[in-house]
């Protein structure tokens, strides 16, 4: 029945994904609650997280643009996951908002077991892949830091910067932002985003955010409208500490998750855009070279190493050329 | 103005020349260190602003025969420093790799050390694996033979250094085995802040990408352009080397480091 509020209650939005899939509420050891997005199949399971201010949908824009479908035909398991405060876990199982005061720290603390084991649960693997764009890469340094990585099988990030030293201007300006985490409880980008969507593309904007040249008008209206996710007092408050400090640190300042990554050893795939103007290549690097894994592999998405385009942040994940180039790796790597 | 004053220092195998105000020997002298093989013409928007900040910028280049890179970082610089009495060296593209190895080495003592889209790293890559194993013969290279090879579909000067890059002209082919010897060898070079330093980067620069870059300098020396460092538009190599705003900047840190008041000049 809560299943099917819930789903009632989104109807009347814009809906977040291109649609297929079953959805699973799971609680969390500390009250609150996540979303999985599930396209089953008989395969491994795979976890894919999105970054910040998106949602599952991200990697589920359009038919097109659909890493869970990808991964599905690929012969993959494919669990979405919706982390506490976006998508269908902005509210709890009763419609409510989640109750605040969460942080980065407590997406890898308490959303990643609840949504692992879940998975582990309800389909007998031992272990899963795991695939995360952006912040959801980060969060995955996170959940390893405080728990380890023997529940994982293979572990992807995308466009994740680990990195935050030295903070380039437009970071800086971001950061300015970022106080605002101190006295509001979220920042509307669903609604920037679909006011953004009626816009005619902003060069500076859309440019930031992706390659223009590498997402048609469809994608691009699909993001604005129906891919983005409030930005958390939470996530300000951490990242804002972040370029504080110049570094990504657990909010006590105990972990540095850069640090802990020596302690990685499932075998880690690191993809950054070389155009990508929110988590520059060598600002994600550092992801790979601190990580203990005995395997792992960096690949830059750009001309120079082959690629039809030097991708942008978002245009990793859903990009035109999303599904002939980085997909792939993806599926290769979870494949090895 | 800048006509192109050339005088040969017999003591010197490189090529100190002094491109800008002839006759002017009172401003503080910046010491610019050419790429091998790079026409110094793709130097004279850096040499003009350097000059349009008061200062005296002179031109150390590498003609054929003389572009022994182990040779330009233990001799030819520090001699270049010595008689030009210059006390800033600049170093754009691969001429600050040999700038900065130079200072690393503790062979050069410049007060402060600009560099510009200069690859203080090498870094593994699809496109620098097949230039680290192209064959360069020992004699009769051509710069043509050199830069016009084609990787990917794609040809390789303008992937690499940008959709306008500069003439190539007289490269030795053993300077060209020294890139792909540094390429193989990820060679790095490490600025621990002991002269002050200054780096600027760009996301799009393949020969010097930021991630080859930031690492290897203080993290208050490195300066990104494009759209994280608030410009209106992102630069490849060649667009990074003519930018204004980056050149300003270089040279406004030369000046603010050496203490002296800056001659601006439209």
């Amino acid at each position: 029945m809560n299943l099917l509020l819930m789903l009632l209650s989104c109807a009347s939005r814009s809906p977040p994904s291109c649609g297929e899939g079953e959805v699973h509420r799971v609680d969390t050891e500390d009250g609150a609650s996540v979303v999985l997005h599930r396209h089953p199949h008989d395969g491994p399971p795979v976890l894919v997280v999105h970054g910040i201010s998106t949602h599952h949908g991200f990697w589920d824009l359009t038919p097109e643009r659909s890493l869970a479908r990808a991964l599905t035909a690929a012969g993959f398991d494919a669990w979405l996951l919706d982390l506490r405060g976006h998508g269908l876990a902005e509210t709890d199982a009763n419609g409510r908002p989640q109750k605040v005061g969460w942080t980065v720290d407590d997406y890898g603390r308490y959303d990643l077991p609840a949504a692992i084991a879940h998975v582990r649960a309800q389909t007998g693997a031992e272990t899963v892949g795991y695939v995360g764009h952006s912040m959801g890469g980060m969060v995955a340094a996170v959940y390893q830091a405080m728990h380890g990585d023997d529940a994982l099988n293979a572990l992807v990030v995308v466009g994740s910067p680990m990195d935050f030293a030295g903070a380039d201007p437009l970071l800086e300006l971001a950061r300015v932002g970022m106080g605002f985490g101190g006295v509001v409880p979220r920042v509307p980008s669903e609604l920037a985003g679909r006011v953004a969507a009626q816009l005619p593309r902003l060069v500076t904007i859309d440019s930031i955010l992706y390659q223009p040249d590498n997402v048609d008008e469809a994608t691009r209206l699909a993001l604005y409208t129906r891919g983005a996710s409030p930005l958390t007092r939470g996530e300000l408050k951490q990242f804002g500490q972040a370029v504080d400090q110049g570094r990504f640190a657990s909010m006590d300042g105990e972990i540095d998750y850069l640090e802990a990554l020596e302690r990685l050893r499932v075998p880690l795939l690191v993809i950054a855009g070389r155009a990508d103007h929110i988590a520059p290549v060598d600002r994600v690097r550092p992801y790979y070279e601190a990580a203990g894994s005995a395997e792992k592999r960096f690949v830059v998405a750009g001309r120079a190493e082959g690629f039809s385009h030097d991708y942008g942040h978002c245009d990793l994940g859903m990009g035109n050329t999303a599904p002939t180039e980085t997909f792939p790796l993806v599926i290769d790597w979870l494949k090895r | 103005m800048l006509a192109l004053l050339t005088f040969l220092a017999p003591a010197l195998a490189a090529e100190l020349s002094d491109p800008g105000w002839s006759g002017e020997r009172a401003r503080p002298v910046a010491l610019v260190v050419a790429t091998p093989g790079v026409d110094t013409g793709a130097y004279l928007p850096l040499i003009t602003t350097l000059e349009n900040h008061g200062l005296d910028a002179r031109l150390l280049s590498f003609p054929p025969g003389q572009q022994d890179a182990a040779s330009a970082i233990t001799a030819e610089i520090p001699r270049g420093l010595k008689e030009t009495g210059a006390q800033v060296l600049v170093g754009p593209g691969l001429g600050g790799t040999l700038a900065a190895s130079s200072v690393a080495g503790g062979h050069a003592e410049p007060t402060a050390l600009a560099l510009l889209g200069a690859p203080l790293r090498f870094l593994p890559g699809a496109l620098n694996s097949w230039l680290a194993a192209q064959p360069v013969p020992a004699e009769g290279l051509t710069a043509a033979a050199a830069t016009d090879g084609s990787w990917s579909g794609r040809p390789v000067l303008p992937l690499l250094l940008g959709a306008s890059p500069p003439s190539l002209t007289d490269l030795d082919a053993g300077w060209l085995g020294t890139l792909a010897g540094w390429v193989r060898a990820e060679h790095a070079v490490s600025l621990d802040g002991a002269v002050p330093v200054w780096a600027g980067s760009a996301g799009l620069d393949i020969l010097a990408p930021p991630e080859t870059v930031r690492p290897q300098v203080p993290t208050e020396s490195f300066h990104r352009f494009g759209y994280l460092g608030l410009d209106p538009r992102e630069y490849d190599h060649a667009a990074l080397l003519q930018a204004p705003r980056a050149l300003r900047s270089l040279a406004g840190w030369v000046t603010d480091t050496l203490g002296i008041t800056p001659q601006v000049l439209p």
